[in-house]
């Protein structure tokens, strides 16, 4: 195959061949040796005369073993072996100045040697490794046009990115150029701004997916709020693509290698059950803790996560171990979570440290109440029905102690102020058909969990029973049941049977216990 | 070319008479063409000696169409031709500086490797300096780049005498040695080039049309030994002529 130069040095070779009213012989050796060593690599014109020389010494050359034994008289051959090692040469200077030094080294042994006693070899092994410079200047500048052709209406804006992602498949080089040119920050503002219901929407995603399958930083700035909130919507879009697009963000995302050690935890805890102490006393409950107050909220909810994991059917010290590592107020943030799957984890987590540990419920009481207030506001405006589940669990267990835990779920679920009166906690168990109007937040919960779907009747199920085990654990006086009468709503009717001998035992069962019962009771 | 061939098989089993003469055998047109008719050759095997003899010449656009239009494969990338026939081009056009420089971009190896070519290129632009009148430039080029190519290689000598013996005469064109003058010189040339090219690109240098042709008119030579048959004498026709008794 031929040793094309014409690649990159084309455009460079648009330059006027000397005419015919020049010399036919060309410049003389004397001065192109002269003008090669006194030119060092610059830009632009200085560039383009030092491009020349080299050019005309190498058509001189080619093929005239009397012109070679010339210029190595002249002591060329040094100025020109030079040239490859020049910082900041163009490629086109590179490769005139390869090709001369070739063209020496043929066939005149006085030449070859020169040409390896100047260093070539080394000059040239090194320019056989890195990537041309020019070239990647050039695709700096190709990622800034395509970043700019992306704000262009129609067609053009659409294709660019899928241009962009192109452009940087696999290079590694390529993607730390991009995150120079802010191109995360830039794609995901576009995406932020418009609708994802677009052909463009599509090609951004992969091209932010291809951004960041090689760097950390990229990924980190990924994984801001808003974008992972986006790219979490998309997944769920209806149309196919955008969800695929999606995916392959995520793909990329968790390849973070903090993300992929956090899942690895996760894993390692919820398999881990007798172990656990080894795993506790690593150190890990510390980075957990640490990280579930990361700005990540992919890395806030694995940390939470691993946590919830391992707070499971753990020993009460053990508990308090991790308690004193989270501390109350984390704990009460992280209820209060700007996502909603991070809020539903650490109620998880609250439920786990609850579960089975009497005392534990001093935690969600204590400290004038802050856990317990986080888990109340939640209830009051979580729209996420994961979250009520979570939040309802917890409550649940903390009713089934005494008294004061009894006292302080009544207020969360029966707050002093009538109008707050959460009828979210009162529903129409299993009864198919519209709902009877019930106040806002109940309402947007019970749509989703609506009877006639097969996976949502389970949580749905759940849910409602965890909510009738509450009411009756608590015993209400009849002033409250008029005020539900008077609201019109529909009540479940159950016997409240005195002496449920679990509840006075203080056992604490989880609700899914106790719902069992629940079914074989009315069953029987 | 077979045909021949297949009578030439068949006369060398005959037992004929010695007289060189009488033992001829005479071949009849209409005897020639039923058997002509009996040989079968396919439509592919010359579309792509058709196709073999554009690409080899370096006819781009009329190879890419012969392409479209037959369905057959280019035995080389059709970009690679493009560079290949502006050098052709510059040397039959006279601007040989240009054409070494070209070669030169498309393949450094070239001209180092082909002291003749490299020759007879620079005697090219020596004839073009003399056909343009530029007698002092030309002997300036022919001290400083030709003799030295005769210092090189001695088998260079007895042209570059020629070529500056144009440099003596008067009436140039019709001195001895004028035809290097002729544009079929700079043909010449050009057709060396374009071999050169070709043979760096691991390619055959000749189509294989022109091998055919000279196949035939051996094949034909040896068989005037022994018969009279319908002849080829005009290649670019290719008509049969009756043979003569």
């Amino acid at each position: 195959m031929p040793a094309t130069a014409s690649g990159g040095a084309r455009p460079e070779e648009a330059m006027p061949t000397p005419s015919a009213s020049t010399s036919c012989m060309g410049t003389r050796p004397e001065e192109l040796t002269a003008r090669l060593a006194s030119a060092g690599a610059g830009g632009g014109e200085v560039e383009r005369e030092r491009v020349r020389a080299l050019r005309e010494i190498k058509n001189q050359i080619i093929g005239n073993r009397t012109k070679k034994l010339l210029y190595l008289r002249l002591g060329a051959v040094p100025a020109v072996v030079a040239a490859l090692a020049e910082p900041g040469a163009s490629t086109a200077a590179l490769v005139q100045a390869a090709a001369a030094a070739g063209s020496f080294a043929c066939g005149v042994d006085d030449g070859a040697r020169a040409v390896l006693d100047a260093g070539a070899a080394g000059h040239l092994t090194r320019l056989l490794a890195h990537p041309d410079e020019k070239d990647r200047q050039i695709k700096t500048k190709l990622i800034l046009v395509l970043l700019e052709l992306m704000e262009e209406p129609g067609h053009v804006g659409d294709e660019a990115p899928l241009a962009l992602t192109t452009l940087i498949k696999d290079s590694l080089e390529l993607q730390k150029q991009a995150l120079t040119t802010n191109a995360v920050e830039k794609l995901s503002n576009h995406l932020l701004a418009n609708s994802l219901e677009t052909r463009r929407a599509v090609t951004i995603l992969f091209a932010l997916s291809e951004l960041c399958s090689k760097l950390e930083e990229s990924r980190s700035q990924l994984m801001s709020v808003q974008v992972s909130t986006l790219i979490l919507d998309a997944l769920k879009h209806d149309c196919e693509d955008i969800r695929v697009a999606a995916c392959s963000c995520l793909k990329n995302i968790s390849r973070s290698p903090k993300v992929a050690a956090l899942g690895a935890i996760c894993n390692i805890a919820v398999n881990l059950t007798p172990r656990k102490s080894v795993l506790l006393h690593s150190g890990v409950v510390s980075q957990l803790v640490h990280l579930s107050k990361s700005m990540d909220p992919t890395l806030r909810l694995k940390s939470v996560w691993a946590l919830r994991n391992i707070m499971f059917l753990l020993s009460p010290k053990d508990k308090d171990f991790i308690m004193k590592e989270l501390t109350l107020s984390t704990l009460s943030s992280l209820i209060c979570d700007s996502e909603h799957f991070v809020q539903e984890q650490t109620l998880a987590l609250v439920h786990n440290l609850v579960d089975g540990y009497l005392d534990s419920t001093n935690y969600v009481i204590g400290e004038d109440g802050m856990v317990i207030d986080a888990i109340s506001r939640q209830l009051n405006n979580a729209s996420a029905p994961g979250v009520c589940i979570q939040g309802m669990f917890v409550l649940a267990n903390i009713a089934a102690g005494n008294e004061l835990n009894k006292e302080a779920v009544m207020n969360v679920l029966v707050p002093h102020r009538a109008d707050c009166l959460k009828a979210s906690f009162v529903i129409r168990a299993n009864a198919p058909g519209p709902a009877r109007p019930i106040p806002a937040v109940g309402n947007g919960v019970i749509r989703r969990l609506l009877p006639n779907q097969p996976d949502k009747q389970e949580q749905f199920n759940a849910w409602a029973t965890a909510a009738t085990i509450i009411n009756r654990k608590i015993k209400r006086d009849a002033e409250i049941l008029r005020q539900y009468d008077d609201h019109g709503y529909a009540m479940k009717e159950i016997e409240v049977s005195d002496g449920d001998e679990e509840e006075q035992r203080g056992d604490m069962t989880t609700a899914a216990d106790v719902a069992g019962r629940e079914l074989e009771d009315r069953s029987s | 070319m077979f045909l021949s061939r297949i009578v030439l098989r068949d006369l060398d089993s005959i037992d004929s008479p010695t007289s060189m003469a009488s033992s001829k055998k005479m071949v009849t047109r209409d005897v020639w063409e039923r058997k002509l008719r009996d040989v079968k050759i396919r439509k592919e095997d010359m579309n792509r000696l058709v196709m073999n003899f554009l690409v080899t010449e370096g006819y781009v656009d009329a190879a890419d169409k012969f392409r479209v239009e037959s369905g057959t494969q280019p035995d080389i990338d059709l970009a690679t031709i493009t560079d290949r026939m502006e050098v052709k081009r510059a040397v039959q056009s006279g601007n040989v500086q240009e054409a070494i420089e070209k070669i030169n971009d498309l393949n450094p190896t070239i001209l180092d490797t082909n002291p003749q070519l490299y020759f007879h290129l620079q005697q090219q632009k020596l004839i073009e300096l003399i056909r343009a009148g530029k007698i002092n430039e030309a002997l300036e080029f022919a001290q400083e780049e030709l003799a030295p190519r005769g210092e090189e290689n001695q088998a260079f000598l007895e042209e570059i005498e020629k070529t500056v013996a144009l440099l003596v005469f008067e009436d140039v064109k019709n001195c001895p040695y004028g035809e290097l003058l002729d544009v079929s010189q700079r043909l010449k040339t050009a057709s060396e080039v374009n071999a050169a090219i070709l043979t760096s690109q691991s390619h055959e240098k000749d189509p294989k049309l022109p091998s055919l042709l000279k196949m035939l008119i051996w094949t034909q030579n040896q068989l005037d030994e022994k018969a009279a048959y319908p002849r080829i004498n005009n290649f670019s026709t290719a008509a049969l002529e009756d043979p003569s008794i």
